[in-house]
């Protein structure tokens, strides 16, 4: 497989709650090294695309070709093992375990999570658990959390938990990495450093899903926008040109004319 | 006045194993397991039935007798114990959650509760196993020397399994089982299954159930349906989340001062009424202890986080991008 075809092809993927089809044919890919955008207004299935991709939610119809296997009913444990990460739209923290065990949480294949390895041969897993540790410690210090390291993850502020979570997905090395409103409710330097960190992981070849309201965040760091209504893909392409797209328009302002033929113009720059 | 001091050393100990098996259960996994005690009540009667002879005195009818060994007895009813408790969690645990897998462990002890109470061939029914050969043999020996013989052999349990408790809690293997307890989702979305981890808990916790159960039995020599009430189960809950739930020191501390402290203090409170009030005394005091240590110190007098015992090195401060390193070919 070369490194130019994309990490995750999305084709006719549709998923519904009860009655309300949520995600309803939206098809689009997400490249390696990129940050892909993700806009749309309240309601249009993004957060759902999120959950699909991690596998928490089952597609109704559709495939998830991930480095070319459908993901599709794998589960959350076994997407993740795939090298899928990513965070939530509410951050979620362990409350009461140290930041950094919240962070060291996350790294796969720890020999130590064998519960008889982990009483009777301690020697087997005392490394690793070192390695992870000044890993994460790295991490976290990477992204402006250095003091925190033993703070109850509750103790955090929304900010701050925004930031560990990142540090939590990287911990398991991800291929792909969904974020989820990385930037909601968070301080406009936090935002700054978010961003800035976000296109240092992609330069490295990871590539990036990222929900985000705030346009002048998204100018900064996405490549990419998808837009999205109403369970479908509107359109794709750089954010200035996508901005001035007449049915994003209309979609933002609330007009309900997004026909469904639109759908049609995914990967259309 | 040695052997009060002693008794009550033994008892507290065994209570102890108790408190820190419940404390893998519910401080380190979450599982609110209220059928605990029915895990003792298994390790006591194996234990009973496996050391003793067979039926003897007229009436009286249990399975087994084999007259092993007493360590062999205590092994094998932490083992059944260990045993019924994968077929308690395949059917609750795996499928339940908090407050419902709470419903339904309740039921399961009260159901085992009748069972045994009600099929005498299994363990003589209400009136329950006596005569339970002592440790000592037949070695002629006062009960105050015993007690202390007891008192060595549970200290020792008790010190082995503080020590797994400790091993766990300080491995990735408790981390894991803390994530999952703070929030599934989390430990769910980053590779891990919940089920295993849990699953190996609750079988280590019931082992430790069971052999406390089977000391017991084999200090006091006797067991039967009425030692195992489900109210026992919230007792040593109560005493978990008193002493610090999540930490070993507290599940001890919690083991010797609520079940020690207010059960022996409510026996010498002042009789008034009819003495048999005792036991309801004892459920107040642990009662009010429970409210007053929710409402104003609700990790417990010793709480977990005071278990933190790692270090993060000072130097090493790195601006570079750190992850993935282990990525690069």
């Amino acid at each position: 497989m070369t490194s130019e075809e994309p990490i995750v092809d999305i084709r006719d993927l549709a998923f519904h709650y009860g009655g309300v089809w949520a995600v309803n044919g939206a098809s689009f890919t997400i490249d390696r090294g990129a940050v892909t955008g993700l806009i749309g207004p309240n309601g249009a299935g993004k957060s759902t695309l999120i959950e699909l991709l991690s596998g928490t939610l089952t597609p109704h119809r559709g495939s998830i070709l991930y480095q070319g296997v459908d993901t599709a009913g794998f589960g959350p444990p076994r997407v993740a093992q795939m090298g899928i990460a990513r965070t939530f739209q509410t951050a979620r923290v362990l409350p009461r375990l140290p930041v950094i065990e919240n962070v060291m949480v996350a790294a796969g294949n720890q020999v130590g999570e064998s519960p008889l390895k982990a009483i009777f041969w301690r020697s087997s897993w005392r490394k690793q658990e070192a390695a992870l540790r000044e890993e994460a410690t790295e991490l976290l210090d990477w992204l402006g959390l250095r003091d925190h390291l033993l703070a109850p993850a509750g103790t955090l502020s929304g900010g701050q938990r925004r930031l560990m979570e990142i540090a939590r997905a990287l911990m398991a090395h991800p291929k792909l990495l969904l974020l989820d409103e990385p930037t909601a409710g968070v301080f406009p330097e936090t935002s700054r450093l978010i961003a800035t960190r976000v296109r240092e992981i992609a330069k490295q070849g990871v590539g990036i899903l990222l929900i985000a309201h705030n346009m002048g965040f998204l100018s900064t760091v996405a490549d990419d926008v998808v837009v999205m209504a109403e369970g479908r893909v509107l359109t794709r392409g750089p954010l200035e040109v996508v901005r001035t797209h007449q049915e994003v328009i209309a979609a933002y302002l609330g007009a309900s004319n997004a026909r469904p033929e639109l759908g049609e113009q995914v990967g259309s720059a | 006045m040695l052997f009060f001091f002693t008794d009550l050393l033994v008892l507290g100990c065994i209570n102890a194993i108790m408190v820190v098996g419940l404390n893998l259960h519910y401080g380190y996994a979450g599982l609110l397991n209220f059928a605990f005690y029915m895990y003792v009540a298994i390790g006591a009667y194996i234990a009973a039935v496996t050391t003793m002879g067979s039926p003897t005195f007229p009436g009286v009818t249990y399975i087994f007798g084999w007259t092993l060994p007493w360590w062999v007895g205590l092994i094998l009813g932490g083992l059944v114990a260990a045993a019924v408790s994968v077929v308690i969690f395949a059917f609750t645990v795996r499928r339940l959650r908090s407050d419902y897998l709470a419903i339904v462990t309740v039921s399961a002890a009260f159901i085992m509760l009748n069972v045994v109470n009600s099929f005498t061939p299994l363990f003589d029914g209400g009136t329950g196993l006596f005569n339970v050969p002592p440790i000592t043999g037949n070695l002629s020996i006062s009960s105050e020397g015993y007690s202390l013989v007891m008192l060595a052999v549970t200290a020792v349990i008790l010190a082995l399994f503080v020590w797994v408790s400790q091993r766990i809690f300080r491995s990735p293997f408790g981390r894991l089982l803390r994530g999952i307890r703070e929030d599934e989702a989390v430990t769910t979305a980053f590779g891990h299954a919940s089920w295993r981890p849990q699953l190996w808990i609750f079988v280590i916790g019931s082992f430790m159930a069971g052999i406390a159960g089977g000391l017991f039995v084999l200090y006091i020599s006797a067991w039967n349906p009425g030692a195992f009430l489900p109210i026992e189960s919230f007792f040593l809950l109560s005493s978990l989340i008193i002493g610090g739930s999540g930490n070993y020191w507290g599940a001890m501390l919690g083991a010797f001062v609520v079940i020690e402290g207010l059960a022996e203090l409510s026996r010498y409170s002042p009789t008034f009424g009819n003495p048999a009030d005792a036991g309801a005394i004892r459920a107040i005091v642990i009662g009010v202890a429970l409210i007053l240590v929710l409402r104003y110190r609700p990790e417990g007098l010793i709480p977990e986080r005071w278990l933190r015992w790692y270090r993060v090195g000072a130097g090493n401060v790195v601006r570079r991008f750190p992850a993935l390193r282990r990525n690069v070919p």
